[in-house]
């Protein structure tokens, strides 16, 4: 229930005065009597009785009093024309004043106060509309609140005749409208001023007369009337009126317009009355004397009449009767009672009622005043007699008469409180399909009632009026106290929208702000602080729904703009251009922008508007705001800088080539420096003081829209330096003037600097003007990794310090410069040996000493120091030590006493060569790191020289290696050289053998001389072994013994392997091998070695190799073939590995089979166990382990031709058998037997023979030992005789002293028989 | 299905009310953004409603409010995904029955989506929730939730039948 009704719900008074009271009032400064009376409104203390006669106190009763003549005037305009003069009105007094407003609001932080829920706080827009629509007091066809229900006739005793005035004006009936109720309460006021011609006693008489003449509703006023008038009192303020239709007023002249304008008022807003206590004393005592001696209880009258009326049609018969007529819906009129006209207007349905009001006045004889019922449910409410009240309005209501419209105020909140309002809306709003003023006022003064009976409208209209759009307004402020805050912004915004087309900016500026705060406002979420952190959102991350906000903020942007309030607008326009960043990362960081709004913000507003905006805005802000206008608190929110790919770079890093490859090199360089002292390696990676290095920014536009940036540069900051001033001064950076990068384009744009003093520089923000208008800088700060060494740290988020992207600037004293010579395109043979030419140029300050030459591992590479060989006379043979170790290369250096004389000093340069071996054929790099110093200087720099060339194919070499038939040699190696089809003409020099053990002679002695292209040629080799062998044992028991301890899982000890003396034969001329080439010949052993050991044995660690393999095997046999191709002036060698000559005996068996013995730990890795499997098997396979029967027996002179005379005797033919002991290390047992007498066999078609004398031969070979066994073949006819069918045991072991008289232990036994037939022809040569 | 339901726009919103999808289904397509502020707005009322409402309620909410020549109406997958589905306001008798139906077909296409395997294909192994997922259901690079909405918009009556 409310606690005070709405003021407009309050009785309305007419009053009509004479001319003289009119008169009298103006002279005294007063204003017209009905605003006198106003101001004595609402009484206190005022007790009405209900219709049961219970009193009912209302601590204030309103009363509102009027001009009768301008309620006269305002019922013949047309309603419907009123109702839009009265939303222009309101439109036009909001218009006026809110910008003031506004601002007065924004001062006392209403924005604060609405989510504070301070009910107390009005906004004054709404509170203007209220009074607006409260002040309205011309009565409505369609309700009763607005008709009068007295009329006042005043007059005062300055006329000439109080008595024919009072008699003229009762003569004159109110003019109303036939609808309007005709059941007033007719009072008289005579106002007595005490300057008036009459005394108090003709006035008490007068008084007296007219209480006789016209009842008792008669009241004797009487007023001072000081003049000059007392100073101003304080009063209520009269509620707003509609100012009268202009044309009307032109008619009647005589009454002054009742405007606001009229009213005196202070300048504060007040309105005063310039009255003296006494007259205020005495008004005072005639309202009160009114409303309680005679408005009230006339109402109260009327009311008990009306309820018996009411009461009776309660009675059953008419309920029935009246249900029935609901039930069946027809038109019969209702026989309820109605006062003054029929009620036909009672079957009217509130569909129609609204919009067919002239209608009905067509049938009639004029439209029907509102009917009794309403009336007395209006007086009820208006007296407080609430119970009948609700049961009349209820009895309406089920009628379908209105009452909706009302109920809510009087019911105590329920869900029927918003049915009854969305019903009497609907009513409203369904008279027309567009909707009209009339209903628009009503539909507002509906509202305005309900806000003020504390329910917040529910209702949104599509009119787009502004007294609707401040009722939106108001909605939304009422929601967010509601905490509906989504609501309250949606209806913000409709509210500014409708605003805005009525040009009401300031208002709608503010609305969209508000609308703007509140979508911004994400709602309070209740959950635990790590939440956010276990999820990995930002705690502030806005939330979805961001294509609403652009909306938002680009209508104020342009409301700013139109406004004059530039700077904000570019504020505005500035926060819009956000860009959106790629989906993987809006899911990332949950939905800053989804697939749907991309697809938005390209189909209603994109970038190039906002920019487009921007740019407009900003441009004017600059011309019109002066030089100096501050630009600090403008920061664009989206950022062009990649800074994760932004790089520094360094004139040395144009070589290229993989930094890992790089790195490997500087850490070879540091592991061989080791060894030696303590100085350090610097690594590169710094700039040199006046030499430029370049910043690549990687920029990315996320605008879909091309923009510029001007002057685009980085500044740098001094690592000591604390300021953060610009770029310190010592180093230049280049600006580039203008960038254009089109929408979503990712530029890299190299900036180059130049320190002018060694230091430590930071790079630490990109600074660019945006539009070439707004000055804008990125930091280039990359965020710390995220710490967790401290349990505070793994419980919160704690980064490292920002990194930046840091350039070393050191002096330029040590500086070298490495270069090529010749630069073009090298393409090799494979195998050439390529002469290239470095220059060196010295463009530090200091002199540098040392120089070395760090090159990878698989180069093979040497440089030339100029000496030329000594010209002395070529020996048989070259022998030269090798240290047989697989260790990678050191590295060179470069000998600068030979090549200058002296260290490399500033400004100086020189040129050494470099051979270069092309071992692999493809496309290669050769990568070198330069490291130098000057002498004793405790830091070693480097820089890194690279050249890429290709390398053809161009021999093929195949070998092919066995036990020699010959005795003068032990084996015979084949070579087969063939020139690849594409190659040119080539003529291979040299041919020569490399082996620790074995002599090689070629059996052709002959030049090879040229090799047309797909040429072959074949080179017979025979090998022997050298006698002056040396170091062969000593190695193979240094391999043996490492591969034990690899078998037994022990730790190898790094050690290296023995030296190792090789000897080099020449297959085809003389010739001396130059000292270089030893070098590349090792470097090519070491290369093919490794790979070879890296394919076979891959599961023992690289870093092993060294330790564990020799270089050489003792037993292997290497062949260099050197080529010449004289047309295109080249040279090289190819280097053929592999081949081992030489029985082997298995060395390794009894180790490997004590390893597979071992016990074998379990291992619960699988992985574990196929690795040392794998390893077993792969020393099980190697050249170290290899297992052959040493013993070969050969027939000299097989295929002999014997010419015997049979008929003398039987043939007697001596077969000599060779013998050879092929190892270098055991002896062997052999026995020989041959079969006494063998049957033909069926295999061959040859005779088998049948040997006489011995037929077994027993003996020990030594190692390499050989002999000839002569066995006699006993041939009775000529025949070709196959020596078939012998058998050849043989016994390998050692010849052990102490194990007894033989002294022999058998490690391997062997049984061999004929492989080939070997066949003796035996021919008759008899006489006959 | 019930014909000319008079479908205006449907919008799917994730239990952390971020838009999933927001699809205008009259054709000719009206202005987008209006359903965003429809779609925002809804989620007071479904707010408001899942508060007052029993923990086992149903998951169609109903009647939500109207506004602007639309009514719109609720539904809550028990996963706390919201669909307002907005029809137009006519004469005809909405039926909730009717409305249910659209509403159930609508969660069957997003569920359909959000079960494609592939929206994890570039979101990385370890981010925290699954909710960025869902997002990535609606955004313009899967076509396929977008072409379920949209069949239930022509059985609806909302679209025009593309083979007809």
């Amino acid at each position: 229930m409310p606690s005070m009704l709405p003021p407009s719900l309050a009785p309305h008074t007419c009053i009509l005065p004479s001319q003289d009271l009119v008169d009298l009032l103006a002279s005294s400064s007063l204003p017209p009597l009905p605003q006198i009376l106003q101001s004595f409104s609402p009484l206190p203390q005022v007790t009405t009785r209900t219709t049961t006669l219970t009193p009912v106190p209302h601590p204030t009763f309103a009363l509102r009093f009027s001009d009768l003549v301008e309620i006269e005037e305002g019922c013949r305009e047309d309603e419907e024309q009123r109702a839009a003069r009265t939303l222009d009105w309101i439109s036009a007094r909001i218009s006026r004043r809110c910008a003031k407003w506004v601002e007065d609001w924004e001062r006392v932080g209403g924005a604060a106060v609405e989510t504070e829920r301070n009910a107390n706080l009005r906004t004054p827009w709404w509170d203007e509309v209220r009074h607006c629509i409260e002040g309205d007091h011309i009565p409505s066809r369609i309700e009763g609140w607005n008709h009068p229900v007295a009329v006042i006739v005043a007059v005062s005793t300055m006329s000439p005749n109080p008595l024919q005035a009072l008699a003229q004006l009762h003569a004159r009936p109110p003019e109303f409208p036939s609808w309007v109720d005709g059941n007033q309460l007719r009072y008289t006021l005579i106002i007595h001023p005490k300057n008036s011609a009459l005394s108090d006693e003709e006035a008490g008489a007068l008084f007296n007369a007219v209480k006789k003449q016209y009842g008792l509703h008669t009241f004797l006023l009487p007023l001072e009337l000081p003049s000059p008038p007392p100073p101003p009192v304080p009063v209520p303020l009269q509620p707003p009126r509609l100012p009268r239709n202009p044309q009307s007023t032109t008619q009647t002249p005589e009454i002054a317009p009742l405007s606001p304008g009229a009213i005196p008022t202070l300048p504060g807003g007040l309105n005063t009355l310039r009255m003296g206590e006494q007259d205020i004393q005495q008004t005072a005592r005639f309202v009160r004397e009114f409303v309680a001696m005679s408005l009230v209880p006339w109402m109260e009258k009327c009311a008990v009449e009306w309820n018996e009326n009411f009461s009776s049609t309660r009675r059953l018969p008419s309920r029935l009767f009246s249900s029935t007529r609901r039930l069946f819906g027809s038109a019969t009129p209702s026989p309820t009672p109605t006062h003054g006209q029929n009620s036909s207007i009672s079957s009217v349905t509130s569909r129609t009622r609204s919009g067919s009001n002239s209608s009905i006045a067509s049938v009639g004889s004029g439209p029907p005043p509102p009917p009794q019922q309403r009336r007395l449910a209006e007086f009820a409410t208006t007296l407080g007699d609430l119970k009948l009240a609700i049961n009349v309005w209820e009895t309406i209501r089920k009628d379908g008469k209105g009452g909706s419209e009302i109920l809510p105020l009087l019911l105590s909140p329920s869900p029927a409180v918003q049915l009854h309002v969305s019903h009497a809306l609907q009513v409203v709003m369904t008279s027309n399909t567009h909707s009209s003023a009339v209903a628009q006022v009503r539909a507002l003064a509906y509202a305005v009632r309900w806000e003020m009976g504390c329910h917040p409208p529910d209702f949104i209209g599509n009119a787009e009026e502004p007294p609707s759009a401040v009722l939106l307004a108001h909605a939304a402020y009422l929601s967010v106290r509601k905490k509906a805050r989504r609501r309250a912004a949606l209806w913000y915004l409709f509210a500014a929208n409708r605003l805005e087309k009525s040009g009401i900016k300031p208002l709608t500026m503010y609305f969209l702000r508000r609308a703007h705060d509140l979508y911004k406002v994400s709602p309070e979420k209740s959950l635990s602080p790590s939440f956010w952190d276990s999820e990995g959102m930002d705690v502030g991350s806005q939330a979805g729904f961001d294509a609403i906000v652009p909306g938002i903020e680009h209508a104020l942007g342009r409301l700013h703009y139109t406004t004059g309030d530039v700077r904000r607008a570019v504020r505005f326009f500035l926060t819009l251009l956000q860009g959106a960043s790629s989906p993987e990362q809006a899911v990332l960081s949950l939905g800053t922008s989804n697939g749907s709004n991309l697809e938005l913000s390209k189909a209603t507003m994109s970038d190039k508007v906002f920019l487009e905006d921007f740019r407009v805005s900003f441009q004017h802000l600059k011309d019109t705001s002066g030089p100096n206008f501050d630009l600090s608190d403008l920061k664009l929110p989206v950022t062009f800088c990649d800074v994760r790919h932004t790089r520094l770079r360094l004139p040395g890093d144009s070589v290229g080539g993989d930094p890992d490859l790089w790195e490997s090199r500087e850490d070879t360089w540091r592991t061989y420096w080791k060894s030696q002292g303590k100085e350090s390696l610097q690594s590169t990676g710094k700039a040199a003081v006046n030499e430029p290095f370049w910043v690549d920014l990687v920029m990315h536009n996320p605008l879909d829209v091309d923009i510029s940036l001007a002057n685009l540069t980085i500044i740098i900051k001094e690592s000591t330096a604390e300021s953060s001033g610009p770029s310190v001064d010592f180093v230049e950076v280049e600006v580039i003037d203008e960038l254009v990068l089109g929408a979503k384009e990712t530029q890299t744009i190299p900036l180059s600097v130049r320190a002018k003093r060694p230091s430590t520089l930071f790079i630490t923000q990109a600074s660019y003007s945006f539009l070439n208008l707004l000055p804008s800088s990125e930091s280039l700060a990359v965020r710390g990794r995220r710490l967790q060494d401290t349990p505070i740290q793994r419980q919160s988020k704690v980064y490292a310090p920002d990194v930046y992207i840091k350039a070393l600037v050191e002096d330029a004293s040590q500086r070298l410069s490495v270069d090529f010579v010749d630069d073009g395109r090298l393409v090799l043979e494979h195998g050439e040996c390529m002469h290239m030419r470095l220059w060196v140029s010295n463009i530090g300050t200091e002199a540098i000493n040392d120089i070395w030459i760090v090159a990878g591992p698989d180069d093979e590479y040497c440089i030339d120091d100029g000496d030329v060989a000594d010209s002395v006379p070529p020996p048989a043979f070259e022998v030269f030590t090798s240290s047989n170790s697989l260790a990678q290369r050191l590295p060179q250096r470069v000998p600068l006493d030979k090549l200058l004389g002296s260290p490399l000093a500033p400004g100086q340069s020189f040129e050494f060569a470099l051979t270069l071996h092309a071992n692999t054929v493809g496309d290669q790099e050769l990568s070198m790191a330069v490291v130098f110093r000057q002498k004793e200087r405790p830091t070693f720099h480097s820089i890194r020289v690279m050249r890429s060339f290709e390398v053809r194919p161009l021999l093929s070499v195949a070998s092919a290696y066995g036990p020699s038939n010959d005795l003068d040699e032990l084996f015979s190696l084949d070579l087969d050289i063939r020139s690849v089809p594409a190659a040119a003409t080539i003529e291979i020099s040299q041919v020569t053998t490399m082996s620790p053990t074995w002599a090689c002679a070629s059996r052709a002695k002959r030049r090879i001389g040229t090799l047309l292209p797909g040429q072959a040629v074949h080179l017979p080799l025979g090998a022997q072994p050298w006698d002056q062998r040396s170091g062969g044992d000593e190695t193979y028991k240094f391999a043996l013994g490492k591969l034990e301890e690899v078998l037994q899982g022990s730790d190898t000890d790094l050690s290296h392997p023995p030296p190792l003396v090789l000897r080099c034969d020449h297959a085809v001329s003389t010739s001396v091998l130059p000292s270089t080439m030893q070098s590349f010949l090792h470097q090519g052993r070491r290369n093919n070695a490794a790979r070879h050991i890296a394919a076979v044995h891959r599961n023992l660690p690289h870093h092993l190799y060294p330790a564990i393999f020799p270089l050489y095997h003792p037993h292997a046999v290497d062949v260099v073939i050197f080529w010449e191709i004289p047309s295109e002036g080249r040279s090289g060698h190819i280097l053929v590995t592999g081949t081992t000559l030489g029985a082997g005996h298995g060395d390794l068996n009894g180790i490997i089979q004590e390893a597979e013995e071992m016990k074998v730990k379990r291992n619960m890795y699988a992985e574990t166990q196929i690795e040392r499997s794998s390893i077993l098997e792969a020393i099980r396979a190697s050249e170290w382990n290899s297992e052959t029967n040493p013993v070969v027996l050969t027939v000299q002179g097989s295929g002999a031709v014997v010419e015997h005379d049979f008929s003398s005797s039987s043939c007697h033919i001596p077969v000599t058998l060779s013998l050879r002991n092929y190892s270098l290390t055991r002896p062997a047992k052999y026995t020989f037997k041959l079969p006494p007498q063998t049957p033909a066999s069926g295999v061959s078609d040859m005779a088998a023979p049948s040997w006489i004398g011995r037929l077994t031969y027993r003996g020990t070979l030594k190692p390499l030992e050989h002999l000839l066994l002569r066995p006699t073949l006993h041939a009775t006819q000529p025949d070709t005789y196959t020596l078939g069918d012998w058998r050849l045991e043989i016994e390998v072991g050692d010849e052990v002293p102490s194990t007894g008289v033989h002294g022999w232990r058998t490690q391997y036994r062997y049984v061999d028989g004929p492989s080939t037939a070997a066949p003796i022809t035996v021919v008759d040569v008899s006489s006959e | 299905m019930p014909a000319q339901l008079g479908l205006a726009a449907v919008a799917f919103v994730s239990p952390q009310n971020y838009p999933i999808l927001i699809r205008a289904l009259s054709s000719p397509s009206d202005d987008l953004l209006k359903y965003h502020y429809l779609a925002h707005t809804s989620l007071d009322v479904i707010d408001e409603r899942i508060a007052a409402a029993p923990k086992n309620a149903e998951s169609y909410l109903g009647f939500l409010y109207a506004m602007e020549e639309v009514a719109v109406y609720g539904y809550v997958t028990p996963l706390k995904v919201k669909i307002v589905v907005a029809f137009a306001l006519t004469d005809a008798v909405i039926r909730d029955a009717d409305v249910i139906a659209v509403f159930k077909a609508f969660h069957l296409a997003y569920y359909r989506s959000v079960a494609n395997p592939f929206l994890k294909l570039h979101v990385p192994l370890d981010t925290p929730s699954e909710h960025g997922t869902l997002l990535l259901a609606g955004s313009a690079q899967w076509r396929g939730f977008r072409r379920r909405v949209d069949e239930v918009a022509r059985a609806a009556g909302a679209l025009p039948v593309v083979n007809a």
